[in-house]
């Protein structure tokens, strides 16, 4: 346990306060035929604040039919991933830039960058869940269409994007249902989750209301993703900024459960404090872990998955601080069980995408993974006869208890074991070993492709919303 | 009397007390004090002290940020009551607002209050302003830099856009134009022919003193 009470009495008491504001102030939601949709629901509705107030009722309703089983599928809809077993990890983004891989300056991210990162994260076994991880900036305000389409044709793990306006979610779900061979894999399996940030305390824009309604007539899960900022777009006690997180999500939780029971829901926080030296949002920090592992236990709470932001950094390269930050910000995400640790690629308080990151990250995720086994009781008695047969002075390594167990260590990849003087000798860096790696990957891993004539068709959909401009691979 | 009101006065910036610096800032003028000399020997004594604990390391944004808005509340008070030609000295004008589409607040608020509490009188206009707001305020309020902010990658092109409204207004050689915001990068900035960017608010005013052509 790693909050200093039971995570039950924390969410029950952060859920009250919830309550108490959603009833006497409320939450501000700027999109007209909402707004009277809701008044007709039996919310209260100020026409001139936009300011909306839910009751008792209606938060009853809504958490009656807010579905407990979200499980985020394969694309052929075949295995879905497993919550309640650990921690899943999720590529970061999506920022403009990236830290390239040759030579690790920044620059802006482009559609090649997308392809990439969505291979590397197929090819890499500890990524769970795929994002585009970066924009790509040379497609301009299409970018989120082309992206959607690249995360569908490059992994069959699950994905998650967002689209950029409400009228490009229709053709998202075109792209989407065509590789899951129609609409209703994409909702009784969905391989595809999309996310929306409010503004906090208490507002969505227009925009992202219309985008989150039109993904919820098809049934889509939609995440509500905090983005609260400690000290700044909320109190600055970690606490106090929880109530933020979980009363901008559980607004929304009633908005959509009332509007559209059963609508599939995952509870998401990307928040962190406010540094009060520069005024970035650091995504190193410690407290942004044990903030969001709040949002875990929330999530728990509702029995919604969790998305959490962590294993981030503001380090600028592979170096110390990003070992650090990225660990601290991770370990209370695990602790708390958080269903999906949200970051693995990221740097530079999420700024950039860097490929050797997240080569490393994978490399974090295996540590960490084995850190968070524990030591189980068991049955000791083989190891309790092998060590009355070597005492004294006996050599385990002989044993064919330890052959046959030593599996469960962890055998790092890259962080480095050898004597100092084969490490001199070698002279690899960290770096070098993982944008190796990088370009191994984009040389030989292939995705699993898929049918020649469903690729045809995404790329009719996307001519058909962008124009015969568009298309798919940089490279093929 | 005068001495320990001035005092007083800069006191409640380095405190951060707004409410006092109002009623000490009326109680000047009740007293018959200059409030020029109010302002120069009393508020930007203050707010001097301020940024020097700052950079110190001693004094953090939200010691920053409540004295500056303690020396604002003052500056209501105090400056409607100058008189004839008296002019608050300031480092330059600064028009500073959130572009069209976009509704963050609180990285362009940070950079108007450092840029305060540097000296530069702040003309914020808000979130979500289209170019055309920005060019409004330029004409009213003789401005000679513009601070355009966009936190989103959808946002950002409207500071190309502003930058294009300058130049139809005939306004473009007048003011200097400075970006900023989460996705804006100095590329951008130069791309866009903005004439700087800032990462932070503390660089934003080490740029805004470079665009003023002033020593920082």
């Amino acid at each position: 346990m790693y909050w200093n009470q039971q995570p039950e009495k924390i969410a029950e008491f952060v859920h009250q306060k919830s309550i108490e504001i959603l009833t006497e102030v409320g939450f501000c939601a700027p999109e007209e035929s909402l707004l009277s949709r809701l008044s007709k629901a039996g919310f209260i509705v100020n026409q001139e604040t936009k300011m909306v107030r839910i009751t008792q009722e209606l938060l009853e309703a809504a958490l009656k039919t807010l579905p407990k089983d979200v499980k985020l599928f394969n694309r052929a809809g075949s295995i879905g991933l497993d919550f309640n077993n650990g921690s899943r990890f999720m590529g970061a983004g999506t920022p403009v830039n990236v830290l390239d891989l040759e030579n690790g300056e920044r620059r802006n991210a482009t559609h090649q960058d997308v392809c990439n990162l969505i291979t590397i994260q197929d090819a890499l076994p500890q990524v769970d869940i795929v994002r585009p991880t970066v924009t790509a900036t040379d497609l301009g305000n299409h970018s989120d269409l082309v992206e959607i389409a690249e995360l569908a044709r490059r992994t069959e793990k699950p994905i998650v994007h967002r689209t950029l306006s409400p009228e490009r979610v229709e053709a998202a779900v075109e792209l989407l249902a065509a590789t899951r061979g129609g609409e209703e894999a994409l909702r009784s399996q969905p391989n595809f989750a999309t996310l929306y940030c409010p503004i906090s305390p208490g507002y969505y824009t227009e925009e992202n209301i219309q985008c989150m309604l039109k993904w919820a007539e098809y049934g889509v899960p939609i995440t509500l993703l905090s983005m609260a900022m400690g000290g700044a777009s909320a109190p600055v006690t970690l606490l106090g900024e929880l109530v933020v997180i979980n009363t901008d999500i559980l607004a929304w939780i009633v908005v959509l459960q009332i509007l559209f029971p059963g609508q599939k829901l995952l509870y998401g926080s990307v928040s962190s404090v406010l540094d009060m030296r520069t005024g970035i949002l650091p995504l190193g920090a410690p407290e942004r872990g044990m903030v969001n592992s709040g949002a875990a236990i929330m999530g728990h709470y509702y029995g919604i998955p969790s998305m959490c932001g962590g294993l981030s950094s503001d380090a600028k390269e592979l170096d110390v601080q990003a070992g650090f930050e990225k660990t601290v910000t991770a370990v209370p995400l695990l602790l708390e069980g958080a269903s999906i640790v949200y970051g693995v690629g990221s740097t530079d308080a999420g700024s950039e995408i860097s490929y050797s990151q997240m080569i490393m990250d994978a490399e974090f995720i295996g540590g960490l993974r084995r850190m968070m086994q524990g030591i189980s009781i068991h049955n000791l008695g083989e190891e309790v006869e092998l060590i009355k047969a070597n005492t004294p002075r006996g050599n385990f390594l002989k044993a064919k208890h330890t052959k046959i167990n030593y599996a469960q260590h962890w055998k790092p990849e890259f962080l480095n074991r050898d004597a100092y003087e084969t490490w001199f000798e070698r002279g690899e860096s960290l770096e070098s070993k993982c944008r190796e790696k990088a370009k191994r990957i984009l040389q030989e891993h292939k995705h699993a492709p898929l049918p020649a004539n469903v690729e045809a068709e995404l790329e009719r959909i996307i001519r058909r919303f962008l124009g015969p401009d568009f298309g798919f691979d940089p490279i093929k | 009397m005068k001495e320990e009101l001035l005092e007083k006065l800069a006191q409640s910036v380095i405190d951060g007390e707004p409410e006092d610096a109002a009623a000490l800032a009326k109680e000047a003028l009740d007293q018959g004090l200059d409030p020029l000399e109010c302002i120069t020997n009393g508020l930007t004594k203050g707010i001097q002290k301020v940024g020097e604990l700052f950079a110190d390391g001693e004094y953090f944004l939200p010691e920053l940020i409540i004295g500056a808005d303690a020396m604002k509340g003052a500056l209501d008070i105090l400056e409607p009551a100058l008189v004839g030609g008296q002019k608050r000295e300031v480092v330059a004008n600064v028009v500073l607002g959130t572009v069209e589409g976009d509704l963050h607040e609180i990285g362009k608020t940070l950079v108007g209050t450092m840029l305060t509490a540097n000296g530069f009188k702040v003309k914020d206009i808000g979130v979500d302003q289209p170019a055309s707001a920005f060019v409004e305020a330029v004409k009213e309020s003789d401005a000679t830099i513009i601070g355009a902010s966009a936190l989103l990658t959808t946002t950002m092109l409207q500071q190309e856009k502003l930058i294009q409204a300058l130049e139809e207004a005939g306004l473009r050689k007048n003011v200097k134009v400075m970006v900023g915001g989460a996705p804006v990068t100095e590329a951008y900035a130069k791309k866009i022919g903005a004439d700087g960017y800032a990462e932070d608010a503390i660089s934003a005013v080490n740029l805004a003193f470079r665009l003023a052509d002033a020593p920082e």
